[in-house]
């Protein structure tokens, strides 16, 4: 408490990521004051690129309403099994890299009596600082980001490699083909059903990766991709020595010509994992996403009105753009 | 509604700019370009370097399937040395007299190297204002052919902005919109340079606000959405804002996906309910 009201009282903004019901008495203990904002944890909690995207997004709009910064207290949602645990332990060390230019104090909540030892060192050795009854203390036991995530296994069961690809496209060198391989990865997609969202932001993951190892590998470079009905996979590997920066792509891209990390940046978010490792010939991206069951009730977006073509759609952002232009020429 | 072109070999009108990365898209540009002017009954001139007799610009079309023999015999296609092309009093004599012979319209094309021939750098730039002054004002149409490998810099910068609504890349091409300006195709590492391009010329020349409609864009890359950000920062710090239209999902999703909807004077408006 102490540390969300002195956050007000600097005028600061709250941001509450806790279960519900802590969320509702931490509000209600700070006054329901105007700055509080209350995010769903499970909404925000689902994967470690999708955390630090929201988190940037809503620093950035209390910053913009008013705010000198920002206070955070989170309960991270702990599955103490083996993989899941594993991606929350990642993301506790990566937060402290990509959110740590942002005006952000956060303080993650976690209950130790229902946590394993193990768990508890994980969470120990990921915050540079721990919260006691006196407040802050420095923790001598917090380790590198870089180094929890090269000994913090990525691997995750259920690899299509074994089985024969849906597309494979080899020697790969010419950059200039991009836009035709592109084409041939979105046709390997859509062929395999919804959501079409998935595919979509899959495709894009997989253009992305290919591209930067046209630019930057050692050709030939080739692309393995497999699309089941329950998950989406993709390899692209090329002969050069690729990198070695486990934290490449949480941290936003650089300012350069071409701007360093941008589509990393969007592969992190694009899809469920991203795995960089050298091969025996060379070096090699896997890319995963994994697809709701056949018998999954239809997302939002796949159970659209059908009426909502995408010529309406694009009429009725043309109307509101026509009225935002005006107002934006009013204010003149 | 936003989208002036009234038929998709339209595209081909007014002042364009074909960027090109082979001969043979060249030349597929060109077939198109001169077919339109076929249909609609233009006067067409042409220029070229002397070139080897199956290479000029008649036995080409007629290699791609474009019968212009009455057009040739009826003085309807002409091809002209460059120093006739581009005579001293202006291109503007050369219009006026095929008008005088007759047709409704015109539409002229040259290589830039053959601009060259005759003309320095800087003249071609005057030529290419000029010429763009006189689209607006003749019923006439222009297409400058520059080899992408070899337009950069301001040479590229310069070729954009005197062909803002008219840019024919091979996956990527600009047009006159209602509201300002409309783009086509997939924006990618290819193409980022003349994308870039495009955005800082279009900006120069808006006061407040910049309409871009995406609504036939289907592809952005991630460095693409940075150059965005570049292209027109300096016009968004001086005030203006940029309206990015009618995106589609893809496209809205990865400049999302990339915050440029956070940067202070952009606008996403994506049609969502």
């Amino acid at each position: 408490m102490p540390f969300l009201a002195d956050g007000l009282a600097a005028g600061e903004a709250v941001v509450l990521a806790c279960r519900e019901e802590n969320s509702a008495l931490l509000a209600e203990a700070l006054g329901h004051d105007d700055r509080i904002v209350v995010l769903p944890r499970e909404g925000i909690y689902t994967r470690t690129a999708h955390v630090i995207a929201t988190l940037r997004r809503v620093v950035r709009r209390q910053l913009v309403a008013g705010a000198s910064g920002v206070r955070l207290l989170g309960e991270i949602p702990v599955d103490q099994s083996g993989d899941e645990w594993h991606e929350w332990h990642r993301c506790e060390a990566i937060s402290n890299v990509a959110l740590g230019p942002l005006p952000l104090s956060s303080v993650c909540a976690f209950d130790r009596r229902a946590l394993s030892d193990a768990i508890c060192e994980g969470v120990e050795e990921t915050h540079p600082a721990l919260m006691t009854p006196a407040g802050p203390v420095p923790n001598h036991r917090y380790v590198d980001p870089a180094t929890v995530l090269r000994r913090t296994p990525t691997t995750r069961a259920g690899r299509a490699e074994d089985t024969p690809p849906t597309l494979q496209l080899a020697d790969l060198a010419d950059a200039s083909r991009l836009p035709e391989l592109r084409a041939r990865v979105r046709a390997a997609l859509d062929g395999s059903g919804e959501p079409g969202q998935l595919r979509g932001r899959f495709a894009a993951a997989v253009a992305e990766v290919l591209l930067n190892a046209l630019r930057h590998g050692r050709p030939p470079v080739v692309v393995r991709l497999w699309a089941t009905p329950t998950r989406l996979e993709c390899t692209v590997t090329d002969r050069g020595d690729g990198f070695d920066d486990p934290l490449a792509g949480y941290t936003p891209p650089g300012n350069g010509f071409p701007p360093a990390g941008a589509g990393l940046w969007l592969v992190r978010q694009a899809c469920d994992t991203l795995e960089v490792f050298r091969t025996g010939t060379g070096f090699a991206v896997r890319l995963a996403t994994g697809l709701p069951g056949s018998d999954a009730p239809p997302t939002p977006s796949s159970a659209a009105a059908p009426a909502d073509t995408p010529a309406a759609r694009a009429d009725r952002a043309r109307a509101d753009a026509r009225e935002l232009a005006r107002r934006l020429g009013e204010q003149l | 509604m936003g989208d002036v072109r009234e038929a998709p070999d339209a595209e081909w009108d007014g002042h364009v700019l074909l960027l090109h990365r082979t001969e043979g898209e060249r030349l597929a540009g060109l077939t198109a370009w001169v077919r339109r002017g076929l249909e609609l009954g233009e006067k067409i001139i042409y220029t070229e370097l002397p070139l080897m007799p199956e290479d000029a610009l008649v036995p080409v079309l007629e290699t791609r399937g474009v019968d212009v023999a009455a057009a040739v015999r009826d003085g309807q296609l002409v091809v002209l040395p460059p120093e006739e092309f581009y005579p001293p009093e202006g291109q503007r004599v050369v219009v006026e007299h095929a008008l005088a012979e007759g047709f409704a319209s015109v539409r002229i094309s040259a290589e830039v190297r053959a601009a060259l021939s005759v003309l320095s750098p800087s003249a071609v730039h005057g030529v290419e204002q000029r010429l763009d002054a006189l689209v607006g004002d003749l019923p006439m149409s222009a297409m400058c052919q520059y080899s992408e490998a070899a337009t950069t810099g301001t040479w590229l910068d310069d070729a954009v902005t005197t062909h803002l609504a008219g840019v024919h890349q091979s996956t990527f091409s600009t047009s006159r919109d209602l509201d300002g300006l409309a783009l086509h195709g997939e924006v990618d590492a290819t193409n980022t340079d003349v994308f870039t391009a495009v955005l800082s010329a279009a900006s120069r020349h808006r006061a407040r606000v910049l309409w871009v409609d995406l609504g036939e864009v289907s592809y952005v890359d991630a460095g693409s959405c940075w150059r965005l950000d570049d292209a027109t920062r300096s016009y968004r710090s001086s005030g203006g804002h940029v309206l990015l239209v009618a995106l589609q999902p893809p496209v809205e999703l990865t400049m999302r996906m990339l915050e440029v909807d956070e940067l202070p004077g952009m606008h996403l408006v994506g049609g969502e309910h």
